[in-house]
């Protein structure tokens, strides 16, 4: 892995974003507001499943309402994410948060699809909860990227 | 000059210490406040893209705006809770800081924006309610909403990399140079 | 009617101002954030602290060099003091080892070594590992000396001076 980041942070496109200055700020401001989209349409549609929001209309139309703005904001989320980790390989591979931000990721995505499918069933609830502290623990480690020691200690990868 | 003296003591209150010297409490704290602030975003962005008519105006506004905004007010406390943590952590550097001064006035903007929709524009929400396009001053405070917090987020995000390197502090002018 | 056309007014205009506002300060941010430090040149320092930027990400310590005699700071062409900044982990691991706002007010004496900016400006990032030293108070070293030469001097940083690069 730290080959393949050194490598990655050698190529001409890395190199670029890290010697343009404005490009890490901007591309982490979209990042951020696409984070705001996704992680407030995933509420929605978790508290209309817990009923607390919306209760008043069928589940499906709440989830038109949310998926698509979710799905497409993630798309763009990961675009942006994928520059990020371009112009600091090292830094991104080399944080214990990233890795377990991924995996977060991950889930809160397999979880997201077992909603819109199954909004009804048993499960749904306890989905529901957990979509939404996933969705925080994303968040969360996303910024606590920048302070990988002091977070993970001896786990931290850094160092 | 008493500004000055104010924000110097809040740098070095108890809680400014705490804030710079714990280990876990800044990245604790600046997560939270980007939760915060993220679902301010969110919450803010679905009022005023129904003010705009997206999707549609099929739902009424108020009944949109009461369920969101009270979530936007609980995450707004805590981004003001947060954020005040951060800036005691580091009063001094904030204050002289272009992004954060131009983030202030961008917050207050959407504030006067927001008094104006709320105190004016929306005393006759009853005819424009469900249905129908809202007329053109309530689509303008949401369009000025949705720019103003887009601002906000993106001076917030531009702090980051202005805070460090400013050279034109004025330094103590009490320092002893020759020995 | 009037009114609110006023109030649209302030509105657009004060949006105007903000994305003004962003787009002036877009360019100070593109020569130092991401620098690159030459890490195969080091400066060795001693000076005087003129503030300390407690930065959450990266501490900073402000100081005025000392000249060659240890009798005074550089000064630029207008008599001012020439000003460096030395950069390091963030406020808390600083703190940690003993580098904080209260421990380096303006006026403390000290010596560090520094990998400088790329770019030229007068700034750079502290060697480590390597120690800083900190004289006692108002107790320079004597010419051409760091402060790890003055008795009851306070070493932060397991380590020895780093580098053997001339002092300045």
């Amino acid at each position: 892995m730290a080959e393949f980041a050194a490598w990655l942070h050698a190529t001409a496109v890395s190199q670029t974003i890290q010697s343009v200055g404005w490009i890490v700020p901007l591309v982490q401001c979209i990042h951020i507001l696409m984070i705001g989209i996704v992680f407030v349409s995933s509420l929605m549609i978790a508290l209309r499943v817990l009923g607390r929001m919306r209760a008043d209309e069928p589940f499906e139309l709440v989830w038109l309402r949310f998926a698509p703005w979710m799905w497409r904001a993630l798309l763009v989320m990961a675009i942006t994410g994928v520059v990020l980790i371009v112009g600091e390989p090292g830094r991104e591979f080399g944080a214990t948060s990233f890795w377990v931000k991924m995996v977060l990721l991950v889930v809160a995505l397999l979880v997201t699809l077992r909603l819109g499918r199954a909004p009804a069933s048993a499960a749904a609830r306890p989905l529901a909860v957990g979509l939404i502290v996933l969705w925080i623990g994303v968040i969360f480690l996303g910024r606590a990227i920048a302070y990988d020691v002091e977070v993970w200690q001896s786990l931290s990868s850094h160092t | 000059m008493e500004f000055a003296g104010l924000v110097n003591d809040i740098q070095a209150s108890a809680i400014g210490e705490w804030m710079r010297s714990s280990l876990k409490a800044m990245p604790v704290v600046e997560a939270t406040h980007v939760l915060a602030a993220t679902m301010v975003f969110g919450t803010v962005l679905i009022v005023d893209l129904r003010l705009l008519g997206i999707p549609n105006a099929t739902r009424a506004f108020t009944r949109i705006s009461d369920e969101l905004l009270r979530l936007t007010w609980w995450a707004f406390g805590l981004a003001v809770v947060t954020g005040s943590l951060m800036f005691a952590a580091n009063a001094n550097t904030y204050v002289i800081n272009t992004a954060f001064r131009l983030k202030m006035l961008a917050l207050l903007a959407a504030g006067i924006n927001m008094a104006i929709f709320q105190g004016a524009t929306l005393r006759g929400v009853g005819g424009w309610d469900v249905g129908v396009a809202p007329p053109r001053a309530a689509r303008l405070a949401g369009l000025l909403s949705i720019l103003l917090w887009v601002t906000v987020i993106m001076l917030a995000r531009w702090i980051g990399f202005t805070k460090g390197y400013n050279f034109v502090v004025p330094d103590d002018p009490n320092i002893k140079f020759d020995f | 009617m009037e009114m609110k056309k006023k109030a649209g007014l302030f509105q657009v205009a004060a949006s105007l101002a903000l994305v003004a506002g962003v787009a002036a300060t877009a360019p100070a941010i593109a020569h130092h954030s991401f620098a690159l430090y030459n890490m195969e040149q080091t400066l060795m320092f001693t000076g005087v602290v003129t503030r300390v930027n407690p930065d959450a990400n990266h501490l900073q310590i402000f100081f005025a060099p000392m000249n060659e005699e240890r009798k005074n700071v550089q000064r630029g062409e207008d008599g001012k003091p020439v000003i460096w900044a030395v950069e390091m982990t963030g406020s808390a691991q600083a703190a940690a080892d003993g580098i904080s706002v209260g421990t380096f007010p303006p006026g403390t004496i000290f010596s560090v070594g520094l990998h400088p900016l790329r770019s030229g400006e007068k700034a750079g990032a502290r060697v480590n590992p390597g120690s800083i030293y900190k004289c006692p108070e108002k107790k320079p070293p004597a010419p051409g000396m760091q402060c790890d030469s003055v008795e009851g001097h306070v070493t932060i940083g397991g380590g020895q001076l780093p580098g053997a690069a001339p002092a300045r």
